[in-house]
């Protein structure tokens, strides 16, 4: 699903921040992330979701080779990638609801055919009375939820979350890693970019190691 | 925070207009309606001149061209009169010629009298007769053909087609028309370039926003859509106030002076509104075009600005 081989990236003209990169994520696997804070775990993932391309090396992800996506196809392959910010990037001029129904909007989905769904998705990270609520007002915690319901509701093939739990309390961050076991055994292949090391305790699953730009994989 | 009661989740969001994605904020600002609104209304005014000069000229040239005269000098050693029954013999065997009037030799003092003083010497004076020659306008005399026979076989005679007022009518008239084409066409490239850096504005003002679309799998042409409709939207309000705003001055025009000399502004300017009825709903019909052709501009030249820009991103 995502192989990297020798996978270096700079920014500009800037000191590569990750260096000879090497992985492979099977189809319905999950990885851990970890890394301390300017490890490059964001930018790694930037280039899981195809924000970024390799400064060199070759990193495929559902067999294309990343740096050689045509345009045209970057919205199919995007769909099937399902990304949590670590800023959130929720959009401030549109309710919880709107922000969570996104990805099907932009696929052009009939808002009937998904209503029920986004509905029942948001009532189960804990949001159901905020619903109608624009991100501005929203807690910190709120936002990390509504931003992890909009990167699943469209059942992506890879989920990639950035920190996730990063702002929520250690109850809510064992529910949200919950929801992303689950995801995970219908399929979802995850990778969580963390470096809570209480989150990591709670399940166990191989681990992506960054430090100084470079990767280890253990477990 | 958690004051309100939820609503029933189910019954949420049925038949709900959903927010548009694209916030208005940074898209369709006041001063860029304000200064499109200005084009359009400059348009109008460019169509009006088109509308009021091309009428005119029909109006001119069909009085004139159903109207030539012939006028006959005094000839050393001919008779006049015997000249005018000449003429008139040649105009009434002419096919096209419906109507025929000589002028009096007093009338033809009095159009002199300006010039040369009192009638009294103007008796004793040779001058010019004519005669007045009414034309089918569906069939007219090989003017030509006519001339030719008139100076011929009338001695001091020759035709005044009016052809060269015609043709500077036209000339002028010509002149109008190429600046008033042209002020269109800067007219419209102005509007073009607004709309590009006001598109390029407001792609810069919701980066942020385009760039999520983006990573949640949007389409080009799906963002395109959604800058295009406020483009829309501002076309559409800028062309109807510049069109009222032009309508609103050839009323103006209409009203405000109150003269009523045929040709001049005001009277013009209420032809072109509710003038001869035969015309008017056309004409509005014509002022139309601004806001249809402002809308149409301001969605494709931004389509076109958002694809070429969205192409350059990844
Ligand atoms: N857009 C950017 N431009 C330049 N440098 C960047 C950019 N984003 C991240 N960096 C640098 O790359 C390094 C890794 O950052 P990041 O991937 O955000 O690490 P992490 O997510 O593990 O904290 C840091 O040194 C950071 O300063
Ligand atoms: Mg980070």
């Amino acid at each position: 699903m995502v192989r990297f081989e020798n996978v270096g990236l700079r920014y500009g003209l800037g000191p590569e921040v990750l260096r000879d990169v090497n992985f492979h994520l099977k189809k319905g696997s999950f990885h851990f992330l970890t890394g301390p804070s300017g490890a490059g775990k964001t930018s790694l993932l930037r280039l899981m979701f195809l924000s970024l391309k390799p400064s060199r090396g070759n990193a495929r992800i559902f067999g294309a080779d990343i740096a050689a996506i045509s345009p045209s196809k970057l919205p199919k392959m995007r769909r099937k990638i399902g990304v949590v910010f670590q800023d959130f990037r929720l959009l401030d001029h549109l309710t919880t609801f709107e922000n969570v129904a996104l990805p099907l909007r932009v696929q052009k989905q009939r808002p009937a055919s998904y209503r029920d769904d986004v509905m029942e998705l948001i009532e189960w990270v804990g949001l159901g009375a905020r619903a109608d609520s624009y991100p501005p007002v929203l807690s910190g915690g709120e936002k990390q939820r509504a931003a992890i319901a909009r990167a699943v509701i469209s059942k992506p093939d890879m989920l990639l979350a950035d920190e996730p739990t990063g702002n929520v309390d250690s109850a809510l961050g064992e529910r949200l890693l919950r929801l992303f076991i689950e995801l995970n055994k219908v399929g979802t292949t995850v990778v969580l970019a963390t470096h809570d090391l209480e989150l990591l305790n709670q399940y166990s699953a191989p681990r992506l190691q960054l430090k100084g730009g470079e990767l280890n994989v253990t477990g | 925070m958690q004051a309100r009661a939820p609503k029933p989740a189910k019954s949420r969001y049925k038949g709900r207009i959903f927010s548009q994605i694209l916030p208005d904020t940074g898209l369709s600002g006041r001063a860029l309606t304000a200064s499109m609104s200005i084009m359009c209304y400059l348009a109008c005014l460019a169509l009006g001149t088109l509308i009021i000069v091309s009428k005119s000229v029909n109006l001119w040239s069909s009085n004139i061209a159903s109207e030539v005269t012939v006028q006959i000098r005094p000839a050393n050693g001919s008779e006049m009169q015997a000249a005018i029954d000449k003429a008139l013999e040649v105009l009434k065997a002419t096919p096209g010629v419906t109507a025929t009037t000589v002028l009096d030799k007093s009338d033809a003092a009095e159009l002199l009298e300006p010039w040369l003083g009192s009638a009294k010497v103007l008796e004793e004076l040779p001058i010019p007769r004519l005669i007045s020659v009414e034309i089918d306008p569906d069939n007219p005399p090989d003017y030509d053909q006519l001339a030719n026979s008139i100076s011929v076989e009338v001695p001091g005679g020759s035709l005044d087609t009016h052809r060269q007022w015609q043709a500077q009518i036209t000339r002028t008239a010509g002149t109008f028309t190429l600046s008033s084409y042209g002020i269109l066409l800067l007219v419209s490239i102005a509007a073009v370039a607004l709309v590009i850096f006001a598109t390029r504005a407001a792609m810069e003002a919701n980066r942020d926003t385009i760039q999520v679309l983006h990573l949640a799998g949007a389409e080009n042409s799906f963002i395109a859509f959604q800058v295009q409709r406020h483009f829309l939207k501002m076309g559409a309000r800028a062309g109807i106030i510049g069109m009222i705003g032009g309508l609103a001055s050839f009323a103006a025009l209409g009203f405000a002076t109150k003269s009523d000399q045929a040709g001049d502004l005001a009277q013009v300017g209420r032809q072109l509104l509710y003038g001869p009825l035969a015309f008017s709903p056309e004409n509005y019909a014509l002022l139309t075009i601004v806001p249809l052709v402002a809308t149409l501009i301001s969605v494709t030249t931004a389509r076109l600005a958002v694809v070429s820009m969205l192409r350059r991103v990844l």
